[in-house]
C-alpha cells in the first residue's frame, strides 16, 4: 500500500536525488579553485607573500609583519598608465621574483605581472595562452616563464614584451637558472637544458623519461641536475651530456622542491616521506626513509642540523639532518600546507642557503648567503636576482626562523630550536 | 513431478540481497579502516577506469568519456530497456487507470485497484528510478573524478596521486589532454552551449517519458519534472567542468535510441516534445456492461465484506486477476 502512495509522491522521489545532488555539487565546488601556493620571497628586508587568491601582498617582518601594500588593492587595476580593467584573479603558483625595483609574479590565469616595490603600481601586465604554474625567473632584464601552452618564454622584464620563446612541451615546474643554462622539466616527462640567450637547446635531445616531471630541477654537485615526477622517481642527469646518471625510487609522486646542501638532496613525496639522497650517485643515506602522517607537496628545507618539513595537513617535522630520525614531536598549525616554507633570518635579514634549491640563479662566485642575499643584508641591490649560490654554505644561523604559509592565507613563524609556532599574519 | 518455475523477481531476491550486504559490509570495514567508502568503492575506480579508457583513445579525454558513458550504458541497458518497457506498460494501462481515477473515490480502494493493476500488466511503480539512480550516482562521481582528473587546477592533482593505482601506464597519462572541440572539460563552457544541449536533451528525454492521460496530479508532477530537471541539469551544467556535461548529453541520446528502440516511430512525432499536455490514448471501445454497473455500485457502497476484506471481494489470487475475475463474475451471474 505504501509503495502505491509513494507513486502518487513520484516528483517527491525524483526530487530527493535532485537535492542531495545539488547539495554535493555546490559543497564541492570548492575542490577545482586554484588558491595557488607560492613561497614566500624576501628581499631588502620586505616579504612578498600571497595571503589572498591572486594577491601579492608585500609585509615588513622586522616591524610586526605590518602589512605595506596589497596588489591589486581594487578590483580594477591600472596596469602602465593605460584604462582600468577588472581581471579576475586565479591563484600564484610561483614564487615571486624581484629586482631592485619591482616584483614580478604570475598567475594561474596566465598573465605576468609587474608592479613596482615602492608602491604597488602596475608596470605592466602580459597574458600568456596556457596557465602559469611555474614562477618566473628573472636574470638582468630577461624574465623566463613556463607555461602550460608548452613554451618557455623570455619577456623583457622592462616592459613584458616578448623577446624569444621556445617549444618545451607543458611545463609545471620552476626552472632552474645557473650560468650553464636554463634547465626546463616538462609535463611530457622531458628535462631540456636551453641557452637562456636566445633559448635553443644545448643537448642534442632531452633527457626523456614516460612520466611527467613536476619538481623544479636542482642542481647537485658538480655535474647533476636532479628532477623528478609521477613516475615516482627521482633522476640524476648530467649537465653536460644531458644523459641518466642515476636513479632513485619514491613511493609517489615527487612534487616539491629538493633541498640541496652539498651533495645531498632531501626530498619529498607525496605519500609523505623525506628521503636523504647521496646526489652523486642516488643513494639514500639514511637507513630508514623519515614517514610523515599526510602527504608532502612542498618541499623541505634545511635549518641548521634539521630537515624542516611540513605535510599537506600543516604537521610541522624535524628530522636529524645526518640520521632522518624525528626530532621531539610534530607542530600541527591545523591548517593545509602546501607551500614550500622559507628560511629567514629576522635580525639580519639574510635567507640562507640552501634555498637554491631549485634555484632560479646560481652566481658564479657564490658567497656566503649568496650574492642576492648578501645584497639584502647591506640594504643594497644589485638588480640582479634573488637567489643563493648552490655551493654557498648552509643556512645554520642561529637566528633563522621557518615561515609558512598556509592555504587559509595565514602565515606562521616556526623557531625549530625551540619547536614553537607564532601566527605573524593573518589574511 | 512437475517442477514450478520461482518468479523471477523471487529467484533474483537472494541475490540481490547477498549483494547487498556484500556493499554494506565493504562501506562498514573501511568506515572501520578509516577508509572512505565512497572514494575506494566509487570514485577512485571510477578514476583509474577512465584513464585505462584513455589509453584506448590515444589520450582523448573528451572521447574517453564519451565512451565510458556508452560502455556504462551498455552495461546498464537491462535497467534501461526494463524502465522503457514499464514506461510504455504504463502508458498502455491508462485508459484503465483513468477509469478507475472515476471510479473509485476512496483513495485506498482505488490505490488498491491500480497495484493490482500494474502487477498485471507487470509494472513495478518504482522501477524507473533505478536506472535514473545510476546515472544520478555515475554523474556526482564523473564530477568528482573530473575534478580531480581534468580539474584545472594544480590543487586537485595534489589528490589526484592517491587516487591511482600504482600502474606505470595509467601515472604516465597525466596530465590528461583536457581540451574536446571547442571545450577544456575541466572548466565550465563559456559558450553555453553543453549546458544548453544538456537542457534540450534533458527535456527530449522528459517529454517521451511522459505517461499520457494520467491523473491531473501526476500530469502536473510531470510536467512539473519535464521543466524543472533540465533547468536544474542546465544550471548545474553552467558551473560544472564541461566534462560533466559531455557525459549527460551522450547519455541522453543513448536514451533517446535506447526509446526509439523500445517506442519505435511514435518517438519520431514533434508533438510529443512540444510543451503540450500529451492525450491519453483513447480508451478501448468497451459496450457498457453490466459489470461497469456493477463496479459503481461497489463504489457506493465501498463498505468491507463480511470476511474483512472489502468491496472489490476475493482472495489475493483473485485480485491480481483481472479480467478473470470479471469474467467469473458474469460467469457467476
Amino acid at each position: 500500500m505504501g509503495r502505491i502512495r509513494s507513486l502518487e509522491k513520484k516528483g517527491l522521489w525524483v526530487m530527493l536525488p535532485l537535492v542531495v545532488l545539488a547539495i554535493a555539487a555546490t559543497g564541492c565546488a570548492k575542490v577545482a579553485t586554484t588558491k595557488g601556493w607560492a613561497q614566500p620571497e624576501v628581499v631588502n628586508k620586505v616579504m612578498y607573500v600571497t595571503l589572498d587568491k591572486g594577491k601579492l601582498t608585500a609585509v615588513d617582518p622586522v616591524k610586526g609583519f605590518t602589512k605595506i601594500w596589497t596588489f591589486p588593492a581594487a578590483d580594477d587595476v591600472s596596469c602602465g598608465g593605460g584604462a582600468a580593467q577588472k581581471y579576475t584573479l586565479e591563484g600564484i603558483y610561483g614564487q615571486p621574483a624581484v629586482d631592485a625595483a619591482n616584483v614580478y609574479y604570475s598567475t594561474y590565469d596566465g598573465a605576468v605581472w609587474s608592479v613596482k616595490q615602492s608602491d604597488a603600481t602596475c608596470n605592466w601586465r602580459v597574458e600568456m595562452d596556457g596557465n602559469l604554474v611555474a614562477a618566473p625567473v628573472l636574470k638582468g632584464d630577461a624574465l623566463y616563464v613556463t607555461s602550460t601552452d608548452g613554451y618557455v618564454y623570455e619577456l623583457d622584464a622592462k616592459d613584458g614584451s616578448q623577446k624569444s620563446k621556445f617549444n618545451t612541451g607543458e611545463a609545471w615546474a620552476t626552472p632552474l637558472l645557473t650560468d650553464d643554462g636554463l634547465y626546463v622539466a616538462t609535463m611530457k616527462g622531458e628535462l631540456w637544458k636551453l641557452d637562456p640567450t636566445d633559448l635553443h637547446n644545448l643537448w642534442p635531445a632531452p633527457f626523456k623519461v614516460s612520466a611527467a616531471l613536476l619538481t623544479p630541477p636542482a642542481i647537485v654537485g658538480d655535474n647533476t641536475v636532479v628532477v623528478g615526477g609521477i613516475g615516482r622517481k627521482l633522476y640524476g642527469v648530467n649537465t653536460d651530456s644531458g644523459q641518466q646518471s642515476w636513479v632513485a625510487d619514491g613511493s609517489n609522486w615527487f612534487w616539491g622542491e629538493p633541498a640541496v646542501e652539498g651533495t645531498t638532496l632531501y626530498t619529498t613525496d607525496l605519500d609523505g616521506q623525506v628521503k636523504a639522497i647521496d646526489g652523486t650517485n642516488g643513494k639514500s643515506l639514511w637507513a630508514t626513509d623519515f614517514q610523515a602522517l599526510e602527504s608532502i607537496r612542498a618541499g623541505a628545507v634545511v635549518v641548521g642540523d634539521m630537515v624542516i618539513a611540513v605535510d599537506n595537513s600543516g604537521e610541522i617535522y624535524r628530522i636529524d639532518k645526518a640520521t632522518g630520525t624525528q626530532i621531539g614531536q610534530p607542530n600541527l598549525l591545523n591548517e593545509d600546507v602546501l607551500t614550500r616554507p622559507l628560511v629567514y633570518d629576522l635580525t639580519t635579514g639574510r635567507t640562507p642557503a640552501p634555498t637554491n634549491i631549485g634555484a632560479r640563479v646560481v652566481t658564479p662566485t657564490p658567497v656566503s648567503g649568496g650574492a642576492a642575499a648578501q645584497a639584502l643584508a647591506t640594504g643594497t641591490t644589485t638588480g640582479s636576482p634573488t637567489v643563493a649560490a648552490s655551493a654557498a654554505p648552509s643556512g645554520s644561523a642561529g637566528g633563522d626562523l621557518v615561515y609558512i604559509v598556509t592555504q587559509g592565507g595565514n602565515v606562521y613563524e616556526f623557531d625549530a630550536d625551540a619547536a614553537q609556532t607564532k601566527q605573524v599574519l593573518t589574511k | 513431478m512437475t517442477t514450478v518455475a520461482q518468479p523471477a523477481a523471487r529467484r533474483g531476491l537472494p541475490i540481490t540481497g547477498l549483494i547487498f550486504f556484500a556493499i554494506l559490509s565493504t562501506i562498514i570495514i573501511m568506515i572501520v579502516a578509516g577508509r572512505n567508502p565512497w572514494n575506494e568503492v566509487f570514485i577512485n575506480p571510477l578514476i583509474n577506469v577512465l584513464l585505462m579508457i584513455n589509453i584506448i583513445t590515444f589520450g582523448q579525454f573528451g572521447l574517453t568519456i564519451i565512451l565510458f558513458t556508452l560502455l556504462l550504458r551498455v552495461a546498464t541497458l537491462p535497467f534501461t530497456i526494463r524502465q522503457l518497457q514499464s514506461t510504455k506498460a504504463m502508458q498502455s494501462i491508462q485508459p484503465r487507470m483513468a477509469e478507475m481515477q472515476k471510479k473509485y473515490k476512496d483513495p485506498k480502494r482505488r490505490q488498491e485497484e491500480m497495484m493490482k493493476l500494474y502487477k498485471e500488466a507487470g509494472i513495478n511503480p518504482l522501477g524507473c528510478f533505478g536506472p535514473m539512480l545510476i546515472q544520478i550516482v555515475v554523474f556526482m562521481g564523473l564530477y568528482r573524478a573530473l575534478v580531480y582528473t581534468v580539474g584545472g587546477s594544480p590543487e586537485s592533482l595534489v589528490g589526484l596521486s592517491h587516487r591511482l593505482y600504482p600502474l606505470g601506464l595509467l601515472q604516465n597519462q597525466i596530465p590528461l589532454n583536457q581540451h574536446f572541440l571547442w571545450l577544456s572539460l575541466g572548466h565550465p563552457d563559456p559558450t553555453f552551449l553543453v549546458p544548453l544541449l544538456v537542457g534540450a536533451s534533458t527535456y527530449t528525454q522528459q517529454r517521451l517519458s511522459i505517461t499520457p492521460g494520467a491523473s491531473a496530479q501526476q500530469q502536473q508532477q510531470q510536467q512539473m519534472m519535464t521543466w524543472m530537471l533540465p533547468l536544474m541539469l542546465m544550471f548545474f551544467t553552467l558551473n560544472l567542468p564541461s566534462g560533466v556535461g559531455v557525459y549527460w548529453v551522450v547519455t541522453n541520446i543513448f536514451s533517446l535510441f535506447a526509446s526509439y528502440w523500445v517506442y519505435g516511430r511514435r518517438i519520431l512525432s514533434w508533438k510529443q516534445l512540444l510543451p503540450i499536455p500529451i492525450d491519453a490514448p483513447a480508451p478501448a471501445a468497451r459496450p457498457k456492461s453490466q459489470d461497469d454497473d456493477d463496479m459503481k455500485s461497489e463504489e457506493v457502497d465501498d463498505q468491507p465484506d463480511d470476511d474483512g476484506s472489502n468491496g472489490s471481494g476475493g482472495s489475493g489470487e483473485a485480485r491480481s486477476q483481472y479480467g478473470k475475475r470479471r469474467g467469473k463474475r458474469k460467469k457467476r451471474r
